[in-house]
């Protein structure tokens, strides 16, 4: 994807691209900076999260649709997206799992029609830093494959598989589930039924931890065209120059 | 479960409340001390003899041209490498928008062959408009002051020593305008430096020690030009003079910012400090040795008071008034003989200025390095701003209240509490303060007005339990307020620790940026505070700091409060 000319921006830089990207999209109608990270996470542990943004721009230009939160029970979360992107609500509609599962040790939510699914790794790393364990579980219609990134461990990073198999779930052709559960065998169970046993991993929670430390030992490529591209979104928080403008800076 | 739990907290000690520790008119006296960043690298330079050399040198007769220094340390290996010019003196500016520098540098991981010095060649002098790499620690520029720089010159050309009255009124050769880490331009991030480096694991250090360098440099440029000017007259300064010439710095908007961005950060180097400050009001034992030492190193803060060199009159007042505080306190405590220091910060805290008060605090912390030892590596930690989501709301809400009295207490409804807006300008993103209701902007607001946040969020959730009842989760508090995330999980976050948030409203029209600048100046370690304006501040680093050779002769720690040497020039 990316070749010699790119430029190689530190996992600090990107971030703060990401803030000012966000900022600049949504000012601080949502947590832009917990978007960032999440972009970041997946760009740095091999995910492509930069080219999930790239792809998803017509998307997140689009003034703000509606979306539905219903609650068929009081652990299970539903979630009509109506067609858009999961970048902006994603961090928000995981904590809604992960709270029942911190109140009732089992918390589901359900996301119908939406696109960006891949964007749900941040709230997997989020489950293991509150000790959860966790799940997400979609269906790639265009692809004919089913996604699974399981974390087994609060110690590890989740491992991804890659089925190409039909799963359709409640979620249906383009939604996800993710689930979070204070136990294990919760996980377990509802992953098995789907994941054939000896089932190889497309990547294991270590390739994504050395990806990790690849990226931060290195940097990340980002092609010319997309780094300009996030420029050319995130300079519109900047503010022309003015007389008056330089005298705010102390002069 | 629960992130940021202080980690050096004591609870057998009597820390100082919040209130008062977390004032940023308190915050804006604070001064140096020993755990400084800048004091604590110097410490560990000489403890640890580090090899500094200039192993490649190609400067013309005027100074100008190429110098690196390898530095070896127990650990590894680095490179620093200055590009020295000759700049118009017309577009010499301190400001972040310039667009060129007498001296631009770089501290890298490694040796730098030709190819290496080639790419740095192409890119260091360009600063933000260059691109370096992962194996680059630090970026970073400086100035001269030309006038103090020529007349140093000026005077070893002529075989004479620098008078001191006037490296009294500026003492530095250089004044840094920017120095830059953590990953800015494609160098190393931090996480990087902290895991790999660990010479420069601690906060700050790796920038720390590229000002250090400035100032070498900036000592052997100044001999060097003089021995070639007249190489049968000149002399070289002597060591003490050199000793007293420090780096200047120049610190803007662009400081402030970072505070009120990392308040985990910040909590934690405030809570080390205090940490110190309680052990000595415990455990520093009083006896006559300590007696006279404090009485020394309290003549010695006010002769450097008296010798700080400011055309700032509040900044002369302030200076004035805490040297003649000192003064009333040092009679105060030859009269009385007391049996532990709490007694003097009571009598401090009755009848002084809080600069007098925050001065004798770092007395007292100057006389007991040894109760501090162990703090020195507690002053990093991973910042984790995670948000509860179970927390029910009505905990949020008492949380709020709690922590948050000081936000809730400010009127917003009076336009003037919400008069400025900070904002990012085109020219290099440069921070700014805008008026609110007379410039254009606003929209773009950065998200620095943390008291204005906590009070929409506060609004916000009081009517969403109205609605829902305390018991609802935090999760759908924010799924349904998206944009009180960020402030929601900021606030439990801070709600676990010590000191918390700084006390400021950041949005206020008489807000005073400065008092952010110096709070985190003083964390450097730098001195000699001379503000420009309530927005941009000098300052000097290093002064009466150990030179390089002196590495490996003394690991004194002594040079708090830089007084001119008792040489004669």
């Amino acid at each position: 994807m990316t070749d010699k000319a790119d430029l190689y921006l530190s996992l600090n830089e990107l971030r703060a691209l990401m803030r000012r990207t966000y900022e600049a999209l949504y000012h601080h109608g949502y947590d832009f900076a917990v978007m960032a990270r999440s972009c970041l996470w997946l760009e740095a542990h091999g995910l492509d999260g930069i080219g999930l943004i790239i792809r998803s721009l017509p998307d997140l230009e689009t003034p703000a649709r509606e979306i539905k939160l219903s609650e068929p029970t009081y652990n299970h979360f539903l979630l009509e997206g109506y067609g858009r992107c999961l970048i902006p609500f994603v961090n928000a509609s995981a904590d809604l799992a992960i709270a029942g599962a911190q109140t009732n040790g089992f918390g589901r939510i359900d996301f119908l029609n939406i696109f960006g699914r891949l964007n749900i790794f941040a709230a997997l790393k989020k489950s293991a830093r509150f000790n959860l364990y966790a799940a997400a579980i979609w269906y790639d219609a265009t692809e004919g494959r089913t996604h699974i990134l399981w974390l087994k461990s609060s110690k590890d990073l989740p491992d991804y598989y890659i089925l190409n198999e039909v799963h359709h779930g409640p979620w249906g052709e383009s939604g996800l589930s993710f689930l979070c559960s204070t136990t294990a065998d919760v996980i377990t169970k509802a992953v098995s039924a789907i994941l054939p046993e000896g089932h190889a991993p497309y990547k294991t929670g270590r390739q994504f931890s050395q990806a990790y430390s690849a990226a931060l030992d290195s940097g990340i490529a980002v092609s010319h065209q997309t780094y300009a591209q996030l420029n050319k979104i995130a300079d519109r928080l900047l503010v022309p120059s003015t007389d008056a403008s330089r005298r705010g800076a102390g002069e | 479960m629960v992130m940021a739990e202080p980690h050096i907290c004591d609870e057998r000690l009597d820390y100082r409340p919040a209130n008062v520790v977390m004032d940023i008119n308190r915050l804006g006296t604070l001064y140096p001390y020993p755990l400084s960043f800048m004091r604590s690298l110097v410490r560990r330079i000489l403890r640890e003899k580090w090899d500094i050399k200039r192993s490649h040198i190609d400067l013309c007769n005027e100074g100008y041209g190429e110098v690196i220094y390898s530095i070896t340390t127990p650990n590894d290996l680095f490179s620093y490498v200055v590009f020295s010019k000759n700049l118009d003196p017309n577009i010499r500016s301190d400001r972040v928008i310039a667009e060129d520098w007498d001296m631009t540098v770089t501290l890298c991981q490694g040796e730098v062959d030709a190819e290496r010095l080639d790419f740095l060649r192409q890119n260091v002098p360009l600063q933000e408009k260059g691109r370096m790499d992962s194996r680059c620690i630090v970026l970073s520029r400086a100035n001269k002051s030309a006038r103090n720089f020529n007349y140093v010159v000026d005077r070893l050309s002529s075989g004479l020593q620098p008078d001191l009255d006037v490296m009294a009124k500026v003492g530095y050769l250089y004044r840094t305008t920017a120095v830059y880490g953590s990953g800015k331009f494609g160098m190393a991030d931090w996480d990087k430096v902290k895991t790999q480096y660990p010479d420069f694991a601690s906060p700050f250090a790796a920038e720390m020690f590229s000002c250090f360098l400035i100032r070498d440099f900036s000592l052997f440029q100044a001999d060097r030009v003089a021995a070639n000017r007249t190489a049968d007259k000149a002399v070289k300064m002597t060591d003490a003079i050199r000793r007293y010439v420090g780096i200047g710095n120049a610190t803007g908007l662009g400081m402030a910012p970072y505070l009120i961005n990392h308040p985990l950060l910040v909590n934690n180097w405030i809570e080390v400090r205090e940490t110190a400050l309680a052990r000595i009001q415990r455990d520093g034992a009083i006896c006559d040795v300590k007696r006279g030492d404090f009485l020394c190193l309290a003549q010695k803060a006010m002769q450097h008071l008296d010798e700080i060199s400011t055309d700032n009159a509040d900044q002369n007042t302030i200076n004035s008034k805490a040297k003649a505080d000192m003064s009333i306190l040092v009679d105060w405590f030859e009269d009385v003989q007391i049996s532990a220091w709490y007694q003097l910060t009571e009598y401090a805290e009755s009848h002084l200025s809080v600069e007098a008060q925050e001065l004798l605090n770092v007395l007292l912390l100057e006389l007991y390095p040894d109760l501090m030892t162990d703090l020195e590596d507690s002053l990093s930690l991973d910042e984790v701003y995670a948000l509860q989501a179970d927390m029910p709301v009505g905990d949020l809400k008492a949380l709020i209240e709690t922590h948050y009295d000081w936000a809730l207490n400010i009127d917003y409804t009076d336009p003037k509490t919400q008069g400025i807006f900070w904002y990012r300008s085109e020219e290099k993103m440069e921070p700014r303060l805008g008026q609110r209701f007379e410039e254009p902007g606003a929209a773009n607001e950065m998200l620095l007005g943390i008291g204005w946040y906590v009070c929409e969020s506060y609004r916000d959730l009081c009517t969403f339990i109205e609605d829902r009842g305390r018991e609802t989760t935090t999760a759908r508090f924010v799924f349904e307020n998206p944009q009180h995330r960020y402030i929601t999980r900021r606030m439990q976050t801070m709600a676990k620790t010590r000191y918390g948030e700084i006390r400021i409203n950041a949005i206020d029209l008489d807000v005073l940026p400065i008092h952010l600048l110096r709070c985190k100046l003083s964390f450097f370690g730098v001195g000699k505070f001379d503000p420009r304006s309530r927005m941009w501040v000098r300052n000097t680093m290093f002064q009466g700091a150990p030179l390089i050779s002196d590495i490996g002769e003394s690991t004194a720690d002594t040079w708090c409060f830089p007084i001119r040497p008792a040489v004669s020039g």
